[in-house]
């Protein structure tokens, strides 16, 4: 009897538990319906989508350059840093790397087309993850960062300087001259005038009085300024070496994906989601703007139409043949590994003809900081770049350079909301800034 | 719509099959429609006119991307196909077609150097810069006559 009565009682208690139970999973289920469960994103990509997402992130660090060999050495970054931000270099005392450059900019100068002591014919390309590149300038012709970062010091729209005056102006400095000699060892014997003349380098025009100092220099001496200018350079390189962009929303949400991070995933905004859909895969942007960089480092003509007074440029069928003749590439005398890859990369290049109007095709990350866009600057926003692609053919009506790559006919009519969702991507490649300690002049070399 | 949609797989397994057969046989002798991603690389293919046999001795597999690479090509009279001519001479270019039926939407940035002994071709400084199926035609001469010949290569393992 106590035993049915307590039953009873039990029965009672595990009656009421269990209404409260169904009721709570009642209202879970409820609460459940009003919000719909987050869904994994990788379903939101084809496996092949998935696939080129990954490819793009993380960014990682940048290849070795063997041709540089202080490529990777701190004492040669912080002389670079401080060559870098140093106006002593120009012909007027104004002009630095930091006037085109300019680190509160990506790096850039945000004018169309660059400014030094004269205006260039191209735009500032920006120097963030500069190191990922295979080939220099907008038409290649530098094969490696060192070499790029000597020639607007002699260009006379950039620095118009020399590179005798630069050596000079290095061994003027006590403090350049100590932290060059403590990484390269001594100097040429500079103060020696008559041998090393204030300003010397060569020129197209032989009658130029830089050119005929230059030319009366025995080739010994040459050799050696050759050698110190080089040294400058490769320390240059270090320093950008270490301009390094890759943690952006989107490498977050890449790592969401990767992971199942639900909080990753939401590092993007549903349009940028759209856009990297569209972009890995109907648009076709990446077959160009691939890898971590976003950039295949290869030239592309793209179809854009001469400005009205603009002159033609050449682009990469000038680069290639200014690479070969280049003393500073990766095959010459200043090279530090004139037998590895550097050979390969100048025994194969393709016709000059072959790539006539065609520029090289620059990485995406921060490409929101970077603006204005191309190689001439001529499209002051996004908007506009994205609006030249989706118009196809009709955007290159004009007078053009070469000729256009068919490869641009597999982009679609974007649609204007399909453009604006690209653009959502491409705003997510924006890294954090570096930090001061690169964006800055060191107190000494 | 079930029974389309089976077609429609049915057909895509027998074409995605009937591929690598083709380039086996050594039946490929026209230009080609292009290949999804992941295909075997065409180890051989007559000229157009069937004149000559050309095979793809060595490729990488993967093909590296955006890095120099080598093949070795020789080419074979289709009626004695166990030895190599010895004195054929081969041009070879490569491209991504894109869609197009003819010619490619772009080249290789890239002018590989063809070196030949014993009727064996070693091609160095072939690049490929983006991925997807390129196209390789080899062009042959030998004596009067000439040919060409078309191969598929897959970049870059994706």
């Amino acid at each position: 009897m106590l035993r049915a009565i307590g039953s009873g009682a039990g029965t009672s208690r595990i009656g009421a538990a269990a209404a409260a139970t169904a009721a709570a999973i009642l209202v879970l289920a409820a609460l459940a319906a009003a919000r719909p469960a987050r869904k994994d994103d990788r379903a939101l990509y084809t496996p092949g989508e998935l696939a080129a997402i990954y490819s793009h992130s993380p960014l990682g660090a940048p290849p070795p350059d063997p041709t540089d060999a202080v490529a990777a050495d701190s004492r040669a970054a912080t002389l670079g840093q401080f060559l870098f931000f140093d106006r002593n270099l120009s012909a007027d005392g104004r002009i630095a790397c930091t006037s085109c450059h300019q680190p509160d900019r990506a790096f850039t100068d945000g004018r169309r087309l660059a400014k030094g002591l004269g205006i260039g014919t191209r735009h500032t390309p920006s120097l963030l993850n500069v190191a990922f590149n295979h080939w220099y300038f907008w038409d290649g012709r530098a094969a490696s960062l060192w070499s790029q970062a000597l020639k607007p010091l002699e260009n006379p729209l950039e620095f118009g300087s020399d590179r005798l005056f630069v050596a000079h102006a290095v061994a003027a400095d006590p403090a350049l001259r100590t932290a060059y000699q403590q990484l390269f060892g001594p100097l040429p014997p500079l103060a020696d005038t008559k041998r090393f003349p204030p300003h010397a380098r060569p020129d197209a025009d032989p009658q130029a009085p830089v050119a005929k100092a230059w030319a009366a220099m025995t080739p010994a001496d040459r050799a050696a300024v050759d050698r110190l200018f080089s040294n400058l350079g490769k320390a240059i390189e270090a320093y950008e070496r270490k301009l390094v962009s890759g943690n952006a929303p989107f490498d977050r949400y890449v790592d969401g994906l990767r992971t199942g991070n639900p909080a990753e995933q939401a590092a993007i905004s549903p349009a940028a989601k759209r856009g990297l859909k569209l972009f890995v895969g109907a648009a076709h942007c990446d077959l160009c703007h691939s890898g971590p960089a976003f950039s295949d480092g290869q030239f592309h003509n793209l179809g854009l139409p001469l400005l009205p007074g603009e002159a033609v440029d050449p682009g990469r069928a000038a680069g290639s043949a200014a690479v070969k003749a280049d003393p500073f590439n990766g095959i010459g005398a200043f090279s530090d590994a004139p037998r590895g890859a550097a050979r390969d990369q100048l025994a194969f290049l393709p016709p000059a003809a072959t790539q006539l109007g065609a520029f090289k095709t620059p990485g995406l990350r921060n490409i929101a900081l970077s603006a204005p866009y191309m190689h001439d600057g001529r499209f002051a926003s996004l908007a506009q770049v994205l609006d030249f692609y989706a118009r196809g053919k009709a955007a290159s009506r004009g007078r053009l350079v070469g000729t256009r790559e068919a490869t641009l006919a597999l982009i679609p009519a974007l649609s204007k909301g399909q453009q604006a969702d690209l653009i959502a991507f491409l705003q997510t490649l924006t890294g954090a800034p570096l930090p001061p300690a690169l964006t800055t002049a060191p107190a000494r070399p | 719509m079930a029974t389309r949609k089976i077609g429609f797989v049915a057909a895509a397994v027998l074409g995605a099959a009937s591929i690598p057969a083709l380039a086996q046989s050594g039946t490929m002798n026209m230009p080609m429609a292009e290949k999804p991603a992941h295909f075997a690389p065409t180890r051989q293919a007559y000229t157009t006119n069937r004149r000559f046999l050309v095979r793809l001795l060595s490729v990488p597999q993967p093909i590296p991307f955006e890095k120099y690479f080598k093949l070795r090509l020789a080419v074979y009279d289709p009626k004695h196909p166990a030895k190599p001519l010895p004195d054929a001479r081969l041009a070879l270019s490569a491209g991504m077609r894109h869609g197009l039926k003819h010619g490619f939407a772009h080249g290789m940035q890239s002018a590989p150097k063809i070196a030949e002994k014993d009727g064996i071709f070693t091609v160095s400084g072939m690049y490929f810069h983006m991925m997807g199926p390129w196209t390789l035609k080899a062009a042959v001469a030998r004596g009067g006559g000439q040919g060409t010949a078309y191969f598929q290569l897959p970049c870059c393992g994706r």
